[in-house]
């Protein structure tokens, strides 16, 4: 009850501001003719979810990011724990990420369109070097800054190495490596977008950018509409695995 | 039967039963090398620790008693020398021994419900979960944590985590608890209640323990044998055999003059070397 009466301010301000955009074109307050009403945009997120082709551009969509992302976390974690447990390995590639994280990942998008093409191997590859790096830079981040006295714990009950690992560095870094995954669910989603509007001819991308050029507006912002709905849904069910995996965080009292 | 035939029988009835000492130090040697510079810390050790044995090492601080017992857990290298745990050269920590380390509130898993926590030195071993948790939860009810299963340990007070590490260490069934100053982060009712729960765990169980402490009472109350290191580097400098009857009870062995004796010689090899000085000396 009191969760819901403290977001009604939030809830609010997002229709009025929903009524202020439909109330400014309907009066043509706006001059610009290519700027539909909420309700001819509703319409359109309507009819294209009836034909299909909505959902079917979604699928694509979130296929790609989705393979994309759990491809750079398992590559990203694994590497990351390496380079956290072992001092040769953090300083040999300690330089090279550094140097290559600051490039925006639209740039590697040439690159691989160069060397795989256009379709979905290209898209997942840049979608899962865009994660790989805030997923690798926590992982390590976390795994370095666990405590000796955990890991001691571990060897004097005869835990080896890799069992350490599994068993006390992994899931005391959990933390950074889900902080380093959120952050990368994010990227995932604008990179797999951008990717399919520069090269390709299928997912919400395409679809935004292809009515746009059309001028089947109202189907653009259809897309955008789908594309706010997906981004808001996947960080909420992201904070709620992580609130799962982290409980014992929360835990208080009794 | 004559006095005669029955000594030999007596003796070869005694010498497989003669106790191997659970730990044997020789010439310990730990040095510590910082911006290119040497230090020795333990200077040639040599100690033999019986099984069931209850050892407390007091020395002033920084004399390198946490990095004595840390070598006997296997837990750090030692530069020169040996140890055998069992007649077994010590170079990775031995099973059978458990370290309870000092700073218990960084030793417990805070991802672990306390139930998970006791499991965690299980593992790996081929029992089954339900074997694992019906054990766990009996090392729980010894240490008096029943009914805490499902609490995680950052819902726990400092002496309750304590308890936790304890039951921890206990649960696969160690022949040798290593505790560095497990009560000295305690309030003093708190570490009292600890104190006897380790006493009655230790009778109890028979293990062996070896304890560190800078309380020269904890030691005396709880200890048949006590170790005080001098330091600079480290050696032993008094080992004082403690044979006060059990059970010991705080309050009355406080008062009784050998306890008294054995306090006033330990308190002053610490206090020499810490170089507090009273009028007419410490002794
Ligand atoms: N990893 C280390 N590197 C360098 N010096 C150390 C290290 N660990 C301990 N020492 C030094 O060794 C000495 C003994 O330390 P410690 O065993 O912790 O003493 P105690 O437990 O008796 O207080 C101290 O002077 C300490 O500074
Ligand atoms: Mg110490």
């Amino acid at each position: 009850m009191k969760a819901a009466k403290k977001r009604l301010p939030g809830l609010a301000l997002i229709v009025g501001l929903l009524v202020l955009w439909q109330l400014t074109v309907q009066f043509n307050l706006v001059d610009s003719p290519s700027v539909p009403t909420v309700t001819e945009s509703v319409d359109a997120l309507g009819k294209s979810i009836a034909n299909g082709e909505m959902l079917t551009a979604l699928g694509e969509t979130l296929g790609r990011i989705l393979i994309g992302y759990a491809i750079a976390v398992v590559l990203a974690v694994a590497l990351g724990a390496l380079m956290g447990t072992s001092r040769f390995v953090f300083y040999l590639l300690e330089p090279l990420t550094e140097l290559l994280r600051p490039i925006p990942t639209a740039a590697y998008v040439p690159i691989a369109i160069l060397l795989l093409g256009v379709g979905n191997e290209m898209k997942i590859t840049v979608v899962a070097v865009a994660c790989f790096f805030p997923v690798l830079l926590n992982t390590y981040g976390g795994v370095r800054s666990v405590d000796p006295i955990l890991v001691d714990t571990g060897r004097t009950f005869g835990y080896k190495p890799f069992a350490r690992l599994i068993k006390i560095v992994l899931p005391s870094a959990l933390p950074e490596i889900l902080t380093g995954m959120r952050v990368a669910l994010g990227i995932a989603l604008i990179v797999g977008i951008v990717s399919e509007m520069l090269a390709g001819n299928n997912g919400i991308g395409y679809l935004i950018l292809d009515s746009q050029r059309i001028f089947q507006v109202p189907l653009m912002f259809a897309g955008i509409i789908t594309l706010a709905i997906v981004g808001y849904f996947m960080n909420f069910i992201f904070v709620r695995l992580e609130a799962y995996f982290l409980r014992w965080r929360t835990a208080a009292g009794s | 039967m004559s006095m005669t035939e029955s000594q030999p029988r007596e003796r070869t009835l005694e010498s497989p039963r003669a106790p191997a000492p659970i730990i044997a130090a020789r010439s310990v040697v730990k040095s510590f090398t910082t911006r290119g510079k040497e230090s020795v810390i333990l200077d040639g050790i040599t100690l033999d620790i019986n099984e069931g044995d209850f050892v407390t090492i007091v020395g002033p601080s920084g004399c390198g008693k946490t990095t004595f017992l840390q070598l006997i857990a296997g837990l750090q290298p030692m530069t020169a020398g040996s140890i055998a745990f069992d007649g077994v050269d010590i170079v990775v920590p031995p099973a059978g021994a458990v370290y309870v380390f000092q700073q218990y509130g960084k030793s417990v898993f805070p991802w672990r419900t306390v139930l998970g926590n006791v499991c965690f030195g299980l593992e790996g071993k081929g029992l089954s979960k339900a074997k694992r948790e019906g054990i766990a939860r009996d090392q729980l009810a010894l240490v008096g944590l029943a009914g805490f299963e499902h609490h995680y340990p950052s819902q726990l007070s400092g002496g309750m985590q304590q308890r936790l590490a304890i039951a921890r260490a206990l649960a696969p069934g160690p022949r040798m608890l290593l505790m560095d100053e497990p009560f000295s982060a305690l309030d003093a009712l708190t570490r009292a209640k600890l104190q006897k729960l380790v006493l009655d765990i230790w009778q109890k169980l028979g293990i062996t323990v070896v304890f560190v402490t800078h309380d020269i009472e904890e030691a005396l109350l709880l200890s048949t044998r006590v170790i005080a290191l001098h330091k600079s580097p480290a050696n032993i400098d008094i080992d004082l055999a403690i044979d006060f009857p059990h059970p010991r009870n705080p309050l009355t062995l406080g008062e009784d003059s050998e306890f008294l004796a054995k306090r006033r010689t330990l308190l002053s090899s610490i206090y020499r070397q810490e170089g507090i000085e009273y009028d007419g000396g410490v002794m």
